[in-house]
């Protein structure tokens, strides 16, 4: 006769549900973000169920993709939110000495409390400019502040918000998409990129999809050649965006992966190209 | 009540009480459901006469599913018997709005056997009541601080300050608000 024995609990709870039920309760906030960040806080044990679901995809869509049509609050506090991120994803990768060598802005170099980049299961390139791009813009505004004179003990950032909202004009300050410093968004975009897709053991959605008014457009050209297929094997999506695909690409992806579903191939247009 | 022809089949809590159950409810459950596949037909009494053959019926030992929690299980696989089988693959986007009334009545019990429920349906891999449990927590934590869920579900906070600090700070980029 069958004895089904699992180790014995007097009394269930929320502390020792295991794992998989965590995930049945925290996979109905997949949407609700909110909830989740508030789920991180509560214990250790639930920190880590909540942020798998947090960090699977921070760069998928939809995508903001214009900061001038953006009111210029909302696109503060949004690139804030990304140089965060983009922080964070610098300190898992390593990549803080390179960071430093570009003399670039890093708010602390602390280990990160989790390797965040192990949890992404949805990777878009769009996502990642984009991000890079609102965590170069938050920094020109920091620039634009300090320029503006002292803050009085006042922290920067709500001083340039205030002086936005309630600002002496009263006009609506916009980002000109010409302020933003391309030559560091070409810079890090690719170097990122790189590293995420050599960490990602774990990627289920791959998208190297791009829209065509991104800037460095070579750059992603470049990066197509660096994808370690090997280790995506349990990718079910692919799109890309790309001018020559290579058919051992292909083969290598054929080969790789057994669950691919979905591949999108997008074909650049011959003036962007001719441009790029 | 079971046809004449309705197999039965006897489950065994941890503290030894049986419940007498038609195979068709078992059934919902995938775990049992696979075991009574794996042991086939010949194992298993058809039940003409039921106290002359209730002893002959193979028991299941269920070791770590009590009494009233398996009592409340029974109970949702028999008002669910007839449902289909929900497949793996659409049941991707969940909301938690769409309990219905009979499912609703049936969640209202004290924490503790909330959580036992969910143990049970993993156990017993019972995929709906497993979702429906799982759908009836995530309803009592929904708009509640960290402080307020750890009240609620008598959770100890394990993290020092300093780790709540970082914490906060590299997941600053998806709060909402």
């Amino acid at each position: 006769m069958f004895i089904l024995c699992l180790p014995q609990r007097s009394r269930a709870s929320s502390q020792y549900l295991p794992k998989e039920c965590l995930d049945g309760i925290f996979i109905n906030f997949q949407d609700d973000k909110g909830t989740l960040f508030n789920c991180l806080f509560v214990c250790r044990y639930w920190y880590y169920a909540a942020a798998e679901i947090l960090w699977q995809r921070p760069f998928s869509p939809p995508f903001r993709s214009n900061p001038v049509a953006i009111w210029e609050t909302d696109y503060i506090k949004q690139s804030k939110k990304r140089s965060r991120l983009i922080q964070v994803y610098v300190s898992c990768l390593g990549l803080t000495e390179e960071w430093r060598s570009m003399n670039l802005q890093l708010e602390d170099s602390k280990r990160p409390f989790f390797n965040y980049v192990a949890l992404l299961r949805e990777f878009h390139l769009q996502g990642l400019y984009n991000s890079v791009r609102e965590w170069v813009d938050y920094y020109q505004f920091a620039k634009v502040m300090e320029d503006n004179g002292p803050c009085k003990g006042r922290p920067k950032f709500r001083c340039l918000m205030k002086r936005l909202i309630v600002g002496e004009s009263k006009k609506t300050f916009r980002v000109p998409s010409t302020c933003t410093d391309f030559s560091v968004v070409e810079k890090v975009v690719p170097l990122l990129c790189k590293k995420i897709l050599d960490h990602s053991q774990a990627l289920r959605v791959l998208s190297l999809d791009i829209d065509r008014f991104s800037r460095c457009l070579e750059l992603y050209e470049n990066v197509q050649h660096h994808i370690p297929l090997e280790s995506l094997s349990k990718i079910t999506s692919f799109e890309w965006t790309v001018n020559r695909p290579a058919a051992s690409t292909f083969v290598r992806l054929a080969e790789t992966t057994q669950n691919l579903k979905t591949v999108k191939i997008w074909r650049l247009t011959t003036y962007w190209s001719k441009h790029a | 009540m079971a046809g004449a022809d309705q197999k039965m089949i006897r489950l065994t809590s941890s503290e030894g009480t049986e419940f007498l159950v038609e195979r068709a409810v078992v059934e919902k459950s995938v775990l049992l459901k696979n075991m009574l596949e794996d042991v086939g037909e010949s194992d298993l009494g058809t039940i003409a006469n039921l106290t002359l053959l209730f002893f002959f019926i193979p028991a299941i030992p269920l070791a770590n599913v009590t009494g009233p929690i398996l009592t409340k299980v029974i109970e949702y696989c028999t008002h669910h018997r007839d449902d289909p089988v929900v497949t793996q693959e659409d049941d991707g986007r969940k909301s938690s709005a769409d309990i219905d009334d009979w499912d609703k009545e049936f969640c209202k019990v004290d924490q503790g056997t909330l959580f036992e429920l969910i143990l049970a349906a993993n156990y017993l891999d019972i995929k709906p009541l497993l979702d429906l449990t799982c759908k009836t927590v995530a309803n009592m934590i929904r708009g509640k601080t960290p402080e307020e869920i750890r009240k609620t579900f008598n959770i100890e906070n394990d993290f020092t300050p300093e780790e709540e600090a970082q914490v906060k700070k590299e997941n600053e980029w998806c709060e909402e608000r």
